[in-house]
């Protein structure tokens, strides 16, 4: 029998290993958030690796042309939501939707109130996400929103703001809910996870997470997140997880595609994510001549009321509606899973699912 | 960011005091980013009526990097140097979050206080020894008798 050498070494020497290993942080370079660049490049640095995933990355470019790096320091997958979050918004191309962002995140304090967060230390985090979302707006009607968002994801401590802002909603809003996320967590409460995985500068996005970040920060937003898996599984392409429902309201604003390597996350693109340099000019120049003047204007959006807490059409009794509430009598269009409820549930409870998908 | 994040803080604190904390307030008035606290022994534990004097370093990137907290009054506690006042907390190392605070951080410690700490991991091996023997009246007599001749009535 093979003996590990492990098994030879003293208490004091395991001990002592031990201390290296919990002390351990891997040297990481490279920018926070990266240029985006030909995912060709994922072919090359897997040419030499063994033939599953030489298969995989060799189809990855014919779907998914682009790809951008994030720093791997422990906060790339959350790092890369928030970063596809403000690209998608650019990319939809209307800047009065970074104000409607706006409205809807400030009305999201209730939920930091009500599961305990005191607002004069989130404070701080939330207007480093709401200056962001303005810088991001007017630069966009100047033509140069890529670099705007690019630069603030590589200031170390803006985007540290950004994150904890994150990590802050999407623990408040799983402690405000803990049903719908305490059958996906195994002998441990919703508390104690957020306290462990969820807040912690140093707790890598897990999946319960993810799901619950999307629900929060993507959905409402028309926002669509997939997660292309490059593993070592079976199949000659990397798998696609399409988190579901696939948005709310039956708008959809764009999508966030991560790439995962096992613990890391990093930015795909589609051709169709893709800026198109002469079309997306003479969009921005239409809508920063017609809607946005004055961006307070936006603000006799019909359905503006809707976007604080307590104040849609229906459920007026209940502090905090859910978001089927709001659909059922809201302003949204119908969606698919309010006349199924048996789509509701399985997309509800079963974030771990990878079942879902759509092509 | 660092004062005025404190400042926020203390401003709080002194709004709306925390029932852990006696006091907090910087160490003298030039500086900000060293602080004392008083902390209260947990009511029915055996750190009852004690009162734990600690310094908070705070460093000048904080909220991004978490306090360093010690006691300065010896405590008797697993997970607490008796002589250096060092606390072996997660909260304080890795699972550090700027959303937290003083105050909370301070109540975070409290609350090390009344769960008993743990004794597998121990700073003071004395009382962790007599817990992991199970004599638990042998350790809750130690930490009155350190709590009653160290944290009372200063």
């Amino acid at each position: 029998m093979a003996s590990y050498p492990q098994q030879d070494m003293s208490d004091e020497q395991l001990s002592e290993f031990q201390k290296l290993s919990n002390e351990y942080v891997p040297e990481v370079t490279g920018p926070l958030v990266g240029e985006r660049q030909s995912s060709t490049a994922i072919v090359a640095e897997y040419a030499s690796a063994d033939p599953v995933f030489q298969a995989k990355t060799e189809a990855l470019p014919q779907k998914y042309s682009h790809y951008r790096t994030v720093r791997g320091d422990g906060s790339c997958g959350w790092r890369a939501v928030a970063f596809g979050y403000f690209e998608a918004l650019i990319h939809h191309g209307d800047p009065s939707r970074f104000l409607e962002e706006e409205t809807r995140l400030r009305s999201s304090s209730n939920i930091l109130n009500m599961a305990g967060f005191d607002p004069f230390i989130y404070e701080d985090f939330a207007d480093a996400m709401f200056d962001l979302l303005r810088d991001v707006a007017s630069a966009m009607q100047a033509g140069h929103a890529e670099q705007t968002l690019l630069a603030a994801f590589n200031d170390e401590s803006n985007q540290a703001s950004i994150l904890t802002y994150l990590k802050t909603l999407t623990a408040a809003w799983m402690k405000t809910r803990p049903q719908d996320y305490a059958p996906w967590l195994l002998e441990q409460t919703v508390e104690e996870y957020c306290n462990a995985s969820v807040m912690p500068t140093s707790a890598e996005i897990e999946n319960v997470g993810l799901s619950a970040l999307k629900d929060t920060f993507l959905s409402p937003a028309g926002i669509t997140l997939e997660v292309l898996y490059l593993d070592r599984s079976e199949g000659s392409e990397v798998n696609m997880h399409r988190f579901s429902p696939v948005n709310h309201g039956g708008f959809d604003v764009g999508t966030v595609r991560l790439l995962y390597r096992p613990g890391h996350y990093d930015l795909l693109y589609k051709l169709q994510d893709l800026p198109h340099a002469a079309a997306s000019v003479s969009t921005y120049l239409q809508i920063a001549s017609q809607t946005h003047r004055e961006p307070i204007c936006a603000i006799g959006m019909p359905d503006f009321l809707t976007g604080f807490a307590g104040m849609s059409y229906v459920s007026p009794h209940q502090a905090w509606p859910g978001w089927q509430q709001q659909l059922a009598g809201g302003p949204f269009r119908p969606s698919a899973w309010e006349f199924e409820p048996d789509v509701l549930q399985a997309t509800a409870q079963s974030p771990l699912q990878t079942a879902m998908f759509r092509k | 960011m660092a004062a005025k994040r404190l400042i926020k803080e203390l401003d709080a604190y002194h709004s709306d005091p925390s029932p852990a904390v006696a006091i907090l307030q910087p160490a003298d008035d030039g500086d900000l980013l060293h602080l004392t606290a008083v902390l209260l022994g947990p009511q029915e534990t055996a750190y009852e009526g004690g009162t734990f004097t600690l310094t908070l370093a705070v460093p000048p990137n904080y909220p991004a990097a978490p306090p360093d907290i010690r006691f300065r009054t010896p405590c008797c506690h697993p997970n607490v140097n008796f002589k250096t006042g060092e606390i072996c907390l997660d909260l304080l190392k890795g699972s550090w979050t700027p959303a937290y605070g003083l105050i909370s951080t301070l109540e975070a410690v409290q609350q090390l206080l009344s769960a008993g700490g743990n004794p597998d991991s121990p700073y003071n091996l004395d009382v962790a020894r007599l817990m992991r023997e199970g004599d638990l009246v042998g350790a809750e007599a130690l930490v009155r008798f350190y709590t009653r001749l160290y944290a009372w009535g200063r």
